[in-house]
């Protein structure tokens, strides 16, 4: 409601009154015209009667409708008298016209109402000039906001996101906007900040958002921080403040470069101890100038107004006199100080605003030559009070009110640390610095924990386009060689652009720009508003507004750093401080409120004369009326919000309700990009859907003039029976028409609306979402981000970062494993191998111990590692990060002629068991070795010695070499999965006996062996191993081969289900064993499938038992149905006692003395066994032990 | 009051043309006036009265049943000739029958010339806008 004064307010309600509408009219020449719908005289102006009354039927005033991301235009047409067409149409679109309502009561006569309107258009006809016109803001609000470029288009490069939609930020307060790099051509990536005469607080750095892993960095100039001298240039006479503002303190006195002190409590301190010395002089240029001031402050979303004094300090002088360690003195009535006071006891640390002096209580004695941080907040709690906080570390010590000390404290008293002149500090000061807030419990925390290791450099420069200049970054925050320091510029990608990080800001022009008014204000006139146009200032729309905006504590800290249309910008904006604007000759902010602006009785609504119909008479009817609207099923929607301190785009969605409801929700989501924490946004939330989905019905009335003071947006009361009773509607239309009479068309409600005090939700609770650090599962998926694996180690790397890897220049973050590798953190990485056959390695691939690293290649066969040429290619020494590998094929360059054991593709070592204590996993991996068909030389694919970690091999395929596997001093586990193809190894599996190990070789396919297809050796007290469902086939010539499974010293293991066939073409030299278990005991042997059909000349056995006991051989099928001459053995047993030798059906061929099913020499004692079949064989059973009762049944 | 007449009312204008047109008319003469006013009534019949102007506004309805051709020539004349009437154009004097004030005119209505007989003629009823005192 239009807030008018006594004479107006007269006027309007007065009757009868004289009304004049007055039309100035600035035709683009410009050419200005003063025209009425009557010739008159007023304000000094004359008025020529040109507007036709007949056509000015009024003005169309319309509600923003800013749920609705609309700013709906008023209006207003009308027809000027153009006799002998004298005026050029085409001379006014562009223009204004601004239209104002002057009335009289007959004493005062005054304007009542003053529109600002744009011409639209402007048509000649029949000698008059139609005139269509919507207010001035309208041109305003069309296109796009910002107008800046999209960075992509301002440093144009081949590897340059052409999708990014990301411009320069535009700032308020403290922002948290993702920014974009650009490519400077022939010189470096840097992120793009701004036009190059900004100059900026860069805080905060945050891992991109699409990048997954989350990560921070820190730079130590907080969100807030207006003044920090670090005191680490430990030369010269200037210690530098850090801020974008650089008001750098000057170090007077005697030989002040003398009185540096290294160390300080971060790098160097300045040793103040010249008592006569200027301190550090650093003057009261902005914002040091406003100090004190609550309009130059942030009151953070609910905390409240003031600023902060933090500092470290060791040692205090002497007590004699009073040391000033901050000051800032205009006069004696205009000071802030903080200082050590006299005190021959001790002394205790002063606070002094203007002129009244408190001393402290401190708990803590920071005169005691440790160093001790002291932070003084200084809250503004009331209209003229200001409240002193001092804390020592974290801890509060001191509270005092300083009251009625005045609403703005500042001074024009230039900063000094550590000196007056006179009292000058005697000690050490180290990381000096001033807050533009009372620094929060967090905050505080933060400050105190900091230290030299925890500040990262972000580097500003500028860079020119060849037409613009532009404010660039780089963050220095990778460790590109390892050493722990931070030393390379930091870029993030991930198979694709470069990514956005987002940074925490300040701007040096709108860092202060944190009101909403203001931020409104400053948008507006980004937009081309000319500010004149704008109500602010001293008791203007916009102060009033702001100022029921710090009653909220409502402060807007964001950036635009993407373009929206202008409307959304100017609704969104609204939207996020429950505001409108009222167009008017000037844009005016008015905070909406539930309040009713006027109760509307039969005494407002009009009557008017229409046709009876029939008859040329007229009647008089009210002009009362309902209306429908359509109605919104939602009674809630979401709010999008962020957190204090989280980058702009990490925000959360929360669900509000309208009223309390939630029971149909809508996919709405309001979007509060500058708002933080989630009370506000809730409560924000809450009033944009009421006015949302609450929408009931509509009435209309034509009213009064004495009505003039409403507005779009206000609440009125309809009150009379005859209009339904009593209730509340927003009026959404009024038009103000030519004889003052004003139409409505209002909205009902379905439930009260609320206003912001109304609303008290709690506070939502995000709670930090670390199931990365723990076992999960999810769905495997191919790429980076892929994660396929439900074993504990991959789970465990899945929040490390990836680092894609291509030979071809430019397709990838680097060209060089080895550069993926070093570019890795402590905190590991995922080193994703893009499609490429060109990875040939000129030395060995040196592994990290302490960083868990993941190998991924993008497809297996894309992905072609190569050995160098007789060295190792992956080394792994003392592991302790886990490691993995993937889904690519390494192949070895040595000659199919070697005469040694070659490379080994990946070589796990440890000085000693526990000194290599990490998992490896090892999956999806061609191994293409080389082997020159001897039994000791060759590639061995993965060589494992010493470790007490998981080993899970699977799904690998290996041809040729010496071993796929080979391992000794086992102290974890080992598992041997599903590797399909081992085709052409000396010993494919081998593994070495030790006293702790857990071996499980599981449905591996081995081919054509030359020796052994597997062989597992214990230790002399044996440990359980598991071999089952591997098949050894072997067909092919080898003079030495000698046994498929090779099993010995062991205890509790278990050998099943396993397929051997030996089918060589040529006989061996060795006597051929289908399963060898020697030295066992407690072992089941069963279900094994063993065929052995050209061997040779010498034995041959199906099982051989050596040195076992308790073993239960049962229902193995063994074929031994070679023709050649020397025995053969279906089950053959030596020294071998206690063993179960039941259901084996033993196939012979020879049916001659040779030929022995079961057999059990001498030193074999008291073995059984029933249901043995053999079939073919001269002998069924030989016993030649005792206490033995093994039978079978002959069936030849 | 009864001696009120319109040139109490009204202020000088002065007229496009200084010619006077000084016909008689013969029957009727209607004086009619009226201000530029609304009157907003309420649902509960309450009033309140919105003017633009304190200015009366004047109009007279003249009749000349049977004129001679030269006077029907005047009137015709003071219609039709771009320097004086030019239709409802332009201003000019018009001396009132009765009250004996001249007053600045301007044809308000077209009028309609009635042939009746050989050198008689007539006109309906033709209004002229008072637009003020003679000057």
């Amino acid at each position: 409601m239009r807030t008018f004064d006594a004479t107006q307010a007269a006027i309007v309600a007065a009757s009868p009154q004289k009304v004049s509408w007055l039309f100035t009219v600035v035709s683009t020449n410009p050419t200005t015209y003063r025209w009425a719908t009557l010739a008159r005289s007023f304000g000094g102006n004359a008025y020529a009667f040109k507007v036709k009354p007949e056509t000015f039927s009024g003005i169309q005033l319309n509600r923003a409708k800013s749920e609705a991301g609309l700013q709906v235009a008023n209006t207003v047409t009308f027809d000027v008298i153009d006799s002998g067409n004298a005026l050029t149409a085409s001379d006014f679109p562009g223009g204004t016209a601004t239209i104002d309502l002057v009335m009289s009561d007959g004493t005062d006569e005054e304007i009542i109402l003053s529109f600002k309107f744009t011409i639209k258009d402007c048509r000649t006809k029949y000698q008059c000039l139609r005139f269509t016109c919507e207010d001035f803001v309208q041109d305003f609000l069309k296109g796009d906001y910002p107008t800046g470029k999209f960075v992509r288009d301002i440093f144009p490069s081949d590897d340059q996101d052409q999708d990014s939609d990301i411009i320069a930020p535009v700032p308020f307060g403290c922002a948290y906007p993702p920014i974009q790099s650009v490519y400077v051509n022939g010189d470096d990536r840097y992120y793009l900040l701004g036009p190059t005469a900004r100059t900026y607080n860069l805080n905060h750095v945050y891992s991109p958002q699409e990048y997954g892993p989350k990560a921070d960095w820190d730079s130590g100039l907080t969100c807030g921080l207006i003044h920090y001298l670090r005191f680490d240039e430990n030369t010269g006479t200037t210690a530098g403040d850090s801020t974008l503002w650089g008001n750098d303190g000057t170090l007077g006195g005697t030989s002040p470069a003398a009185r540096w002190s290294d160390p300080g409590y971060i790098n160097s301190a300045y040793w103040f101890d010249d008592t006569t010395a200027t301190g550090a002089a650093c003057g009261n240029s902005a914002p040091l100038s406003g100090i004190g001031d609550p309009s130059e402050s942030f009151c953070f979303q609910g905390s409240v107004n003031g600023f902060a004094i933090s500092f470290w300090l060791k040692n205090g002088g002497d007590f004699l006199t009073e040391r000033f360690v901050f000051y800032k003195y205009q006069d004696a009535g205009n000071n802030i100080s903080v200082s050590r006071d006299a005190s021959l006891s001790g002394g205790e640390l002063r606070v002094t605003i203007n002129g009244t002096v408190h001393e402290t209580s401190l708990i803590t004695n920071i005169w005691d030559g440790s160093w001790h941080m002291v932070t003084i907040n200084f809250n503004k709690t009331a209209a003229t009070d200001w409240q002193s906080k001092v804390y020592i570390g974290t801890t509060l010590e001191d509270t005092y009110t300083f009251s009625a000390i005045g609403n703005d404290i500042s001074n024009t008293g230039n900063v000094v640390w550590g000196g007056t002149g006179v009292n000058g500090f005697k000690g050490q000061l180290d990381e000096a610095r001033i807050y533009n807030h009372p620094l929060s419990a967090a905050e505080l925390t933060t400050l105190f924990n900091y230290t030299a290791s925890d500040f990262y450099t972000f580097t500003q420069s500028s860079k020119s386009d060849g037409v613009d200049s532009w404010k660039v970054c780089q963050l220095t925050i990778a460790d590109s060689d390892n050493d722990g320091t931070a030393d390379a510029n930091g870029l993030w990608r991930k198979s694709g652009p470069f990514l956005p990080p987002p940074i925490s800001l300040m701007q040096d022009d709108t860092y202060n720009i944190v009101a909403p008014g203001d931020v409104i204000e400053w948008v507006m006139e980004d937009m081309g508003v000319a500010s004149g146009d704008i109500d602010t200032g001293a008791s203007s729309s916009f102060e009033t507004a702001n100022a029921t905006y710090v009653g909220w504590g409502l402060e807007f800290h964001g950036a635009y750093y993407k373009k929206k249309t202008r409307k959304k910008i100017i609704a969104n904006l609204l939207n996020q401080c429950h505001s409108t604007l009222d167009i008017t000759d000037k844009i005016e902010l008015r905070v909406l409120s539930k309040t009713s602006q006027k109760t509307i009785t039969k005494a407002e609504v009009i009557k008017e004369s229409v046709p009876t119909g029939g008859s040329e008479t007229v009647a008089k009817i009210g002009t009362f009326n309902t209306f429908t609207m359509s109605q919104s099923a939602s009674d809630s929607g979401y709010i999008q919000w962020q957190e204090w301190g989280r980058p702009q785009d990490r925000w959360y969605k929360s669900l509000v309700p309208a009223k309390a409801a939630t029971d149909e929700i809508s996919n709405t989501v309001l979007e509060l990009p500058f708002v933080h924490g989630s009370v506000l946004a809730q409560k924000l939330g809450s009033l944009f859907y009421q006015r949302k989905f609450l929408k009931q019905s509509g009435v209309s009335f034509k009213g009064k003039p004495s009505l003039l003071a409403l507005q779009p947006d206000d609440i009125i009361t309809i009150n009379h029976a005859d209009y339904g009773g009593s209730y509340a509607v927003l009026i959404d239309s009024i038009t103000i028409n030519h004889d003052c009479s004003m139409s409505f068309r209002c909205i009902k409600f379905s439930a009260a609306l609320d206003d912001i005090g109304d609303l008290s939700p709690g506070a939502i609770t995000v709670n930090s979402d670390d199931t990365n650090n723990y076992e999960v599962w999810q769905p495997a998926f191919g790429g980076p981000g892929g994660i396929d694996d439900n074993v504990n180690t991959w789970a465990r790397m899945e929040d490390k970062p990836y680092l894609t890897v291509s030979p071809t220049s430019g397709a990838a973050m680097y060209e060089t494993i080895q550069e993926a590798i070093n570019a890795a953190t402590t905190k590991g990485a995922r080193i994703y191998l893009m499609n490429s056959t060109a990875y040939a390695q000129s030395t060995s691939l040196t592994l990290p111990a302490n960083k868990p690293l993941a190998f991924i290649g993008e497809s297996l066969g894309g992905v072609i590692v190569s050995a160098a040429t007789g060295v190792d290619l992956f080394v792994l020494s003392n592991l302790k990060q886990d490691y993995l590998f993937q889904n690519f094929t390494i192949n070895s360059l040595n000659s199919t002629a070697l005469s040694n054991k070659g490379s080994k593709m990946i070589n796990i070592s440890g000085t000693a068991s526990s000194d290599n204590d990490a998992d490896v996993i090892i999956r999806d991996i061609d191994f293409k070795l080389k082997n020159p068909f001897s039994n000791s030389s060759g590639d061995q694919a993965i060589k494992y010695l010493k470790g007490t970690g998981v080993i899970d091999i699977s799904n690998c395929n290996c041809d040729k070499g010496l071993h796929f596997w080979v391992a000794g001093g086992v102290d974890g586990s080992v598992a041997i999965n599903s590797c399909l193809n081992l085709n052409r190894q000396t010993i494919p599996i081998q593994q070495g006996g030790n006293d702790n190990q857990t071996i499980s070789i599981l449905n591996n396919n081995i081919k054509n062996p030359k020796q052994y297809g597997i062989q597992v050796l214990g230790s002399t007290i044996g440990e359980p191993v598991t071999i089952n469902g591997n098949t050894v086939s072997v067909s092919s010539a080898s003079t030495s081969f000698r046994m498929g499974i090779d099993f010995a010293i062991a205890t509790d293991s278990i050998i099943t289900s396993n397929t051997i066939n030996i089918n060589a073409t040529s006989t061996a030299a060795n006597p051929l064993v289908g399963i060898n278990a020697a030295y066992v005991g407690n072992t089941i042997i069963e279900n094994n499938r063993i065929k052995i059909v050209k061997g040779s000349s010498i034995a041959q056995y199906g099982v051989k038992l050596y040195g076992a006991y308790g073993v239960n051989l049962a229902g193995n099928n063994i074929s031994v149905d070679d023709t050649g001459a020397g025995y053969k053995y279906g089950v053959h047993a030596s020294s071998s006692y206690r063993s179960v030798i039941d259901d084996n059906y033993i196939n012979g061929v020879n049916n001659s003395t040779n030929d022995i099913g079961i057999y059990l020499s001498s030193d074999a004692d008291n073995n059984q066994g029933t249901n043995n079949i053999t079939y073919l064989v001269g002998t069924s059973v030989s016993d030649n032990g005792t206490g033995n009762a093994v039978t079978a049944n002959d069936s030849s | 009051m009864a001696a009120k007449e319109m040139w109490d009312y009204l202020t000088a204008a002065a007229a496009n043309s200084t010619s006077l047109l000084n016909v008689t008319p013969q029957r009727t003469l209607n004086e009619s006036g009226r201000k530029n006013q609304i009157v907003h009534i309420g649902d509960d019949g309450s009033e309140q009265i919105v003017s633009f102007s304190n200015d009366s506004i004047f109009t007279v309805a003249l009749r000349w049943k049977v004129i001679n051709e030269s006077d029907a020539g005047t009137i015709f004349d003071y219609y039709n000739s771009t320097a004086l009437g030019n239709g409802m154009s332009r201003s000019f004097r018009w001396q009132h029958p009765t009250d004996g004030h001249q007053y600045t005119v301007r044809f308000a209505s077209d009028p309609s010339r009635i042939r009746q007989e050989v050198a008689l003629y007539g006109f309906s009823d033709t209004t002229l806008k008072i637009l003020g005192r003679a000057t």
